[in-house]
């Protein structure tokens, strides 16, 4: 248990304590203006944009097949996991491609969304991922619900490396003295 | 000595999950029964909170949760109601919004309380909310002359009176939250807090939800320390289901609840000291913040509302630059707070505006169901991680901070020497951290691995039915608690043994501390308001819900 100082007010030792105020602002300011090496948690935005890192959670996409078709299977996992309720779906059948059901319809909600990456979770062909974009202002609301033609798009904004929250791609290691989970 | 013994000889006494001695009381005696745990040393009311079970009879059960400060004991009364129920404000002052808000919630009326009204939802709002005949989606429109106003007495007065709002938008309140304030002159005559406007429906929604989807929800209680939510939710599930998580799990909780718990203090202290007149210390103290966001973006993918946790550990692994990562951020943090310290805690100004003002004494305090940061300054050593160890935190080296008066000073200093305490914490538990897995391996309780549910059936088939079904968790109600920003922050848990919670209440650190703000500021300066409000670091999404 620490019992938390309580000063008394003095006045000739105020004086000082204002001396010493200007004097930490100051160093401050020599640091900042020579140094440049404190840290600032400004960032002049857009001229500088903040990097975000490999799990970042932004905008979904989904992945294709090598044919151009996408990788879905309209299983409605990641419309069930989904706490926001903000993914919907619609089935169909064709029986030209590869895997009869695909999506015919496949509707993001952005502004539902919670970016919770539950869907990408839940996927079970690792379709659904999601990306590194954050700038997901639109001009009207219909614009932040994204379609299948969009989805499987890479953003623009984000050049290299765009995606963010993946799977959890996991063999889970053999930690030593561990027992892995028989089923 | 609390003791509760009295009880088992006259009441039934039933099972909990959480080991809390629960007896079923008739609703005549509970007025007199809680005076005499009073008077047992049963000094704190924790938690007030209803349950609906439409098939019975008597169809709501009011919980009372008591816990004592001199042995840290805890004992739970039900009272079975159809309608009515005797009020215990009259012996603990911290019952009255807990009451109003069963009232609000379950239609419970409570006879004997002073103001008995509606406080989450308005006067609008027809029906209640939590009962389970109400549909989760059923909402009613506000409109503008449904607007609380209250009906004050003219009084003879030689200055002239004025009534004003303080919020529901205004700069001081740091949430959406509205103080209706009576003034004489400078000083406040009367005031009346209206809470509600973030209300999101978090304990109905998490009933129609499976419990790992609830997760998202909880970031949004206290979201300058999300973590610290997720941390308690999942921690009072995964003991509800009787595992026990990895280490490594636990100590990766501990350094990020840690520093949400930093955070969550700059926030409130960078905003207090702005609020009373000094600017330079709000971005030596959101410096550290903002590497810390860094840190949980770089964990988990998200910086404000990070839903890291799961029930059984953690979504992911961190990344490998963790290590270097938070320890750039102890370094560079105790030199701003150092700075901080020598800008402010002496400073004349500073400790005019904040010596003796928002006084609360410890009974006071207690009385009205304080926690956390706030409670200590009061002077009294009560911290959940000390007192109900989890994580290792009986292993880790550190001090409670405790003030002396419960003064506004007070409450920043105790704020001040906590961050350095945690960061104390922070420091052990990452000595301590050693490579292994994150999660329990079971795919009763997580999801298997990406390898098993391609390779092999029963991994796929439990990949679908944790997503469709989720996990079940055992009947019976739990009481979870750990120590949130703000103070004990808990979470009462109804399983009906399905794969959604039949109830959960969150007992909001905040609420307790809010309901004191507008008989504390009665007499005061209204300036001075401002500067104690900023203190409490009341968040509004915690408030509301």
């Amino acid at each position: 248990m620490i019992i938390t100082p309580r000063p008394k007010t003095f006045f000739p030792l105020s004086i000082i304590i204002y001396i010493t105020g200007h004097i930490v602002t100051i160093i401050h300011f020599f640091k900042n203006l020579i140094y440049r090496k404190q840290p600032v948690s400004k960032i002049p935005y857009p001229e500088i944009r903040r990097q975000y890192s490999n799990n970042f959670r932004g905008r979904h996409w989904l992945r294709r097949r090598e044919d151009g078709s996408v990788a879905c299977v309209a299983c409605f996992m990641c419309s069930t996991n989904c706490p926001a309720q903000c993914i919907h779906i619609e089935a169909a059948e064709d029986l030209n491609l590869y895997q009869e059901k695909y999506p015919k319809v496949f509707e993001i909600d952005l502004l539902r969304c919670v970016y919770c990456g539950y869907c990408v979770d839940a996927c079970p062909c690792n379709v659904i991922y999601m990306t590194r974009d954050d700038e997901l202002a639109t001009f009207t609301r219909a614009d932040s619900i994204m379609t299948l033609k969009e989805l499987v798009e890479f953003p623009e904004r984000v050049k290299e490396n765009p995606l963010g929250w993946k799977p959890y791609e996991g063999n889970l290691p053999q930690w030593e003295g561990i027992q892995r989970f028989k089923y | 000595m609390a003791s509760y013994e009295f009880l088992s000889e006259k009441y039934q006494k039933i099972e909990t999950l959480d080991k809390i001695p629960t007896f079923i009381v008739p609703k005549e005696d509970i007025l007199n029964l809680s005076k005499e745990l009073k008077e047992k040393g049963f000094d704190f009311l924790m938690d007030l909170c209803g349950v609906d079970f439409p098939e019975r009879e008597d169809r709501f059960e009011v919980v009372y949760l008591f816990f004592s400060t001199k042995n840290y004991e805890r004992v739970r009364l039900k009272v079975r109601t159809k309608d009515k129920v005797p009020s215990i404000v009259p012996v603990f002052k911290g019952a009255d919004w807990f009451e109003r808000e069963v009232y609000d919630m379950f239609g419970v009326q409570f006879e004997g309380h002073p103001d008995l009204r509606r406080i989450l939802t308005g006067d609008y709002f027809k029906g209640h909310p939590l009962r389970k005949d109400y549909p989760a989606g059923k909402r009613w429109p506000c409109r503008e002359e449904d607007v609380y106003r209250p009906q004050i007495k003219e009084e003879q007065s030689e200055l002239e009176e004025m009534l004003i709002n303080i919020g529901p938008s205004h700069p001081s309140t740091h949430g959406t939250f509205r103080l209706l304030t009576k003034l004489d002159g400078e000083k406040i005559k009367w005031m009346d807090a209206e809470i509600g406007y973030l209300h999101r429906c978090f304990e109905k929604m998490s009933e129609t939800h499976i419990y790992q989807q609830v997760i998202p929800y909880t970031d949004r209680l206290n979201y300058c320390s999300a973590f610290l939510n997720n941390v308690g939710y999942c921690k009072a599930v995964e003991e509800m289901l009787g595992i026990d998580i990895p280490e490594r799990a636990k100590l990766i909780r501990v350094i990020l609840g840690e520093l949400s718990r930093i955070m969550d203090h700059m926030v409130c202290l960078a905003a207090n000291i702005v609020d009373i007149g000094a600017l330079t210390n709000y971005w030596y103290l959101f410096q550290p913040r903002e590497e810390i966001y860094t840190i949980l973006e770089a964990c988990c993918g998200a910086r404000l509302t990070v839903s890291y946790c799961r029930i059984g550990g953690l979504s992911k692994d961190v990344p490998e630059n963790f290590k270097e990562m938070v320890e750039y951020v102890l370094k560079i943090t105790p030199p701003l707070l150092a700075d901080v310290d020598k800008l402010v805690s002496k400073n004349p100004i500073f400790l005019k505006r904040t010596m003796g003002v928002g006084k609360i004494s410890q009974e006071e305090a207690i009385a009205y169901g304080w926690t956390g940061p706030c409670l200590r300054a009061s002077g009294v050593p009560y911290d959940v991680r000390k007192v109900y160890p989890y994580y290792f935190y009986d292993e880790f080296e550190w001090d409670i901070p405790v003030g002396t008066n419960g003064d506004t000073y007070d409450r920043y200093q105790v704020r001040m020497e906590e961050m350095r305490q945690s960061l104390k914490i922070v420091e052990q538990a990452l000595k301590r951290l050693k490579p292994g897995p994150v999660v329990v391996d079971d795919p009763r309780i997580v999801l298997p691995p990406r390898a098993e549910v391609y390779n092999t059936m029963e991994g796929l088939i439990y990949n679908f039915e944790k997503v469709m079904f989720g996990l079940k968790v055992p009947k019976g109600e739990y009481y979870g608690f750990t120590e949130g920003a703000n103070g004990e922050l808990g979470f009462y848990i109804v399983s009906d043994g399905g794969t959604k919670p039949y109830r959960v209440r969150v007992r909001p650190p905040c609420f307790a501390i809010y309901q004191a703000f507008p008989k504390m500021m009665v007499g005061q300066m209204v300036a001075d308001a401002v500067a104690v409000l900023g203190s409490l670091n009341i968040i509004a999404g915690e408030l509301d819900r």
